[in-house]
Parts: C-alpha cells; sequence; structure tokens
C-alpha cells in the first residue's frame, strides 16, 4: 500500500510523525533511522513538510533543553578546536607531490571508493620495477588476493602521504617480490589471513602517521579481518565506523601485541563500505582514518 | 530550495570547507542550542562547553551530508548534537549487561541524594525528577535511552519487550515531558511575574 492509501494513511502519518520525534533527538538507531529515512522520501511532499516541521520543533523545544548560557570564552576554544580538527586533516592527506601520476590519481579519486585494480596498479607504479609488475601479473590467484590486500592498504598510506616505516617498505617488497602469500601474512602476525582475503567480499583501508591497515570483510560469514602496520606494541586500539549522519558504532577492539597486528571481528560487516572508518588509540585520539 | 534554506546549505558547504567565518556564523546562530542541550543531560558546566566544541566539530565533519530538501539546518544541527551527546554517555556511562525493569532506579541512584554542584547539574536534576514522575515503563526507557544512550533495541533487549513497545513507551514520555515542562514553565512566568 502506498502512502495516502486506504483508510490507514492518518495512522501512517501518526506513526511517522512519532518515528521523526525520535529520530530529531537521535534515539533511534542506525537501522530505525534509515527506515525512517526511506518512509521519509516515499511520503508525498505535503507529509514530508509536515515531518520537516515537527522535527524542527523538536530541536528546538525547551522540554529538552537546559537554561543558562555558554562561558563567552568557548566560542574562540571552539573554534580553534575545529580549525585544529581542518588543519589536522589537511595535513594529514596532502597528496606526495614527488609521486607525480600517483598524486594526480590520488587528487581524482576518493578514498573511500579504492578500486583494488586501481591500487595495484598504483603499487606496480610505486615499485618502478618492471620486472615487478611482470611477476605480479604471472602470480597465482591466491598470491593476486595476498598482493591486493596488501596494496590496499601499503598504497593508502604511502599516496596519502603518511610515514613509510622500515618494516612497511619490507613489506612492500614482500608483497612484490618472491615471497609466498604465507610468508607475507606471517611477517604480519597472521599466517590465517591468506585464505580470509581470498574470499573476502571487499577490502577497504584505513591510514594515518606511520601506519595504515586493510579491513577485510566477508559478507557471507559477516566476519572481517584487520591488519594494520605501524601499531604500537602493547597498545589498545579501537575500530570505529562513523556514519555520515553522526553515529558511531564500534566495531572492534584489541591490544596490538606486535607493530604488525590483526584481528578477526564479528561486528558491523553490512557498515565497513559506508561512512568512515577511524582506528582509535587508549587515550580516543584517531591515529587512522579512511 | 527557498532562499533561506539554500543560504543554509551554502553555509554547510563553507563549513565543510573549513571556511572558519563560516564555522563562526554557524557558532553563532546555534551554540545556544547546542550548549543548552548538552547542559541538560551532562553533569557539569564544564563538560557540556567540551560537548558542545566537540559538536561543532561533528558537524565540520558531516557538514557536506547537509540536505535542506530533508531537513531544516537547525534539526541537522541539533540531531548531530544529540547523537554526539549519546556516544557521550555510552562512552562514559556503566553499562551493565542485563538489567531489568527494577534495576534501572538503584543503577542511576536515588534522585534525592545528587548534590547539583554549583551551577553544575542542577538542570539533570530537575530533569531526572520530572522523568522519575512518569508511569515506569516510559521513565525506564527515557532513562536508559535519553540519559544513559542505551539504543532502543538494547533496552528492549534488556526488558524483554518488543521493540514496538519499548518505542511507543517512549514517544509517550518524551511527549509527557514536553506537555510537563511547558506547563511547569508557564506557571513559573505566572509566578515570576505576579
Amino acid at each position: 500500500m502506498k502512502f495516502g492509501e486506504g483508510h490507514n494513511s492518518g495512522e501512517r502519518q501518526t506513526d511517522l510523525r512519532g518515528q521523526a520525534v525520535l529520530d530529531a533527538m537521535g534515539l533511534l538507531d542506525e537501522v530505525e533511522s534509515a527506515q525512517f529515512e526511506r518512509a521519509f522520501r516515499d511520503a508525498p511532499p505535503s507529509v514530508q513538510a509536515d515531518l520537516r516541521a515537527v522535527q524542527a520543533a523538536v530541536a528546538v523545544d525547551p522540554a529538552f533543553l537546559a537554561d543558562g548560557e555558554p562561558s563567552p570564552d568557548l566560542r574562540l576554544k571552539t573554534l580553534a578546536r575545529v580549525m585544529t580538527a581542518v588543519e589536522r586533516q589537511e595535513v594529514q592527506f596532502a597528496p606526495i607531490a614527488q609521486i607525480g601520476r600517483t598524486a594526480a590519481r590520488a587528487e581524482r579519486h576518493s578514498v573511500r571508493s579504492i578500486d583494488a585494480n586501481e591500487l595495484v596498479e598504483q603499487a606496480m607504479e610505486l615499485s618502478a620495477l618492471r620486472k615487478d609488475v611482470e611477476r605480479f601479473t604471472r602470480s597465482s590467484y591466491y598470491w593476486r588476493a595476498a598482493a591486493i590486500a596488501l596494496t590496499a592498504a601499503l598504497t593508502v598510506a604511502l599516496v596519502f602521504q603518511v610515514t613509510t616505516s622500515q618494516l612497511a617498505l619490507r613489506i612492500t617488497q614482500y608483497a612484490l617480490g618472491s615471497a609466498t602469500p604465507a610468508q607475507v601474512f606471517e611477517a604480519m602476525g597472521h599466517p590465517g589471513a591468506v585464505r580470509f582475503f581470498e574470499k573476502a567480499s571487499f577490502v577497504r583501508g584505513v591510514a594515518g602517521d606511520g601506519g595504515s591497515a586493510s579491513i577485510a570483510v566477508d559478507l557471507a560469514s559477516k566476519k572481517s579481518l584487520m591488519l594494520a602496520i605501524g601499531l604500537t606494541a602493547g597498545s589498545q586500539y579501537k575500530l570505529q565506523h562513523r556514519s555520515d549522519t553522526g553515529f558511531s558504532t564500534d566495531l572492534a577492539t584489541f591490544v596490538a601485541q606486535r607493530g604488525i597486528w590483526g584481528v578477526e571481528f564479528e561486528k558491523g560487516a553490512e557498515l565497513i563500505d559506508t561512512g568512515t572508518l577511524v582506528l582509535l588509540d587508549s587515550a580516543g585520539n584517531v591515529v587512522m582514518t579512511s | 530550495m527557498d532562499p533561506v534554506e539554500q543560504q543554509d546549505w551554502l553555509l554547510m558547504q563553507r563549513v565543510g570547507h573549513g571556511d572558519e567565518a563560516a564555522m563562526s556564523e554557524l557558532y553563532d546562530r546555534f551554540v545556544g542550542l547546542v550548549y543548552k542541550a548538552s547542559k541538560q543531560v551532562l553533569t557539569s558546566r564544564a563538560e557540556a562547553e567540551d560537548a558542545v566544541q566537540e559538536s561543532f566539530v561533528r558537524l565540520w565533519q558531516t557538514a557536506d551530508r547537509f540536505d535542506p530538501n530533508r531537513a531544516k539546518l537547525v534539526t541537522w544541527v541539533m540531531l548531530i548534537t544529540r547523537r554526539h551527546l549519546i556516544d557521550r554517555l555510552r562512552r562514559k556511562g556503566a553499562r551493565p549487561e542485563q538489567l531489568g525493569l527494577d534495576s534501572s532506579v538503584d543503577f542511576l541512584g536515588p534522585v534525592q541524594e545528587v548534590v547539583p554542584e554549583p551551577g553544575g547539574d542542577h538542570d539533570l536534576e530537575v530533569l531526572r525528577r520530572r522523568i522519575a514522575e512518569l508511569p515506569e515503563l516510559q521513565r525506564v526507557v527515557i532513562e536508559r535511552t535519553y540519559l544513559q544512550g542505551f539504543t532502543l533495541r538494547e533496552v528492549s533487549e534488556q526488558l524483554g519487550a518488543p521493540l514496538g513497545t519499548v518505542k511507543s513507551a517512549l514517544s509517550r514520555g518524551l511527549g509527557r515531558l514536553r506537555d510537563r515542562l511547558a506547563s511547569d514553565n508557564k506557571e513559573n512566568g505566572q509566578d515570576s511575574s505576579a
């Protein structure tokens, strides 16, 4: 039944108004919020206008606002905090001028949508060794899957100007050299990852100063595997998904036993290719982001 | 898009690009609301002001997602703010895995024992007293969602109640709070003018 048809359209609108209130208060979870968004889109313009008005009224309803005004100095503090965050992001994602064609490609394409084949090509450009290209194209399926996974992480890191540690360079050599996939993942501390990356539905990368990670997702089993480089051994980290509308979902919390570490988790497989992924340290600072 | 909506959209586009003047304008327009929303659910002025700062960072981060065809700018600003507040409550609060209907009062502590700091959590205390007057299910659902940051699904699981029931209780409870607070404000207005 389409909205507005039949005898229960009034009830439907009342229900939507109730949902609109909860949505405006931030009290719907991500699934329910998505359902409400769909219902809003499907509603006639007059209903949409009504729902917008309902939500605007809730936003300023004094029932859910305290009295009082903020300190006068809060203005400067807030602007400073925002502009610091802006500047930090600009520095973090400045493309490397020296990489040339790769940098130009990075400027044209969003990090959020990483095409595996394109990343492989970028890795080849970075290596600047023709024999590596030839070796790659002759490689087996297993090897190709492992290499794609590694280059997804490493190329994100390299293209977007993060520090390439000696260890990360060594991994690059493994990926584009003669090591077997098992050896590559063994070096990363997760020998079983070969098969996981082989059957992954997709891979997404995050990067930050001195580190990067690939998250492989198997939508069939709803399991994910993150392999990260550049961690601090003994430190706790949290992988978090942040939706475009402000929801935060913790996906995995772990302690990195080595600088290169992997963790499997079962939460949020359907979220990983949306929004923003961030890796937080124990203080809640973002150390890597997508 | 009407001219006001267009201006708001342009403002948010500039905010998203890190334009300080645009962020200043956004702050000046909405800081009052953002602060008051934060102050109502957080325990101190300092915490509320920290939440304000974080909310405006989030507004910058999500600026390109603002769609004036979907919501007015005030709705968007307050939605981002309220979701951030819920995240804060979830991060800071103890979150027992299984809470039955009887557990919430013990978990939050008796309302009367909270000693508000000067200029501190008086607003939160007032809110909690009003929530305490609601019917039990409405009270529990509002406490756990609005004050503790549990999702509706989590509360549904905690109480062993259908999600629809929990959602209805939340809607009715919020409606009662709005009616009650509007009535209180009206009385106060009459008293102060006497």
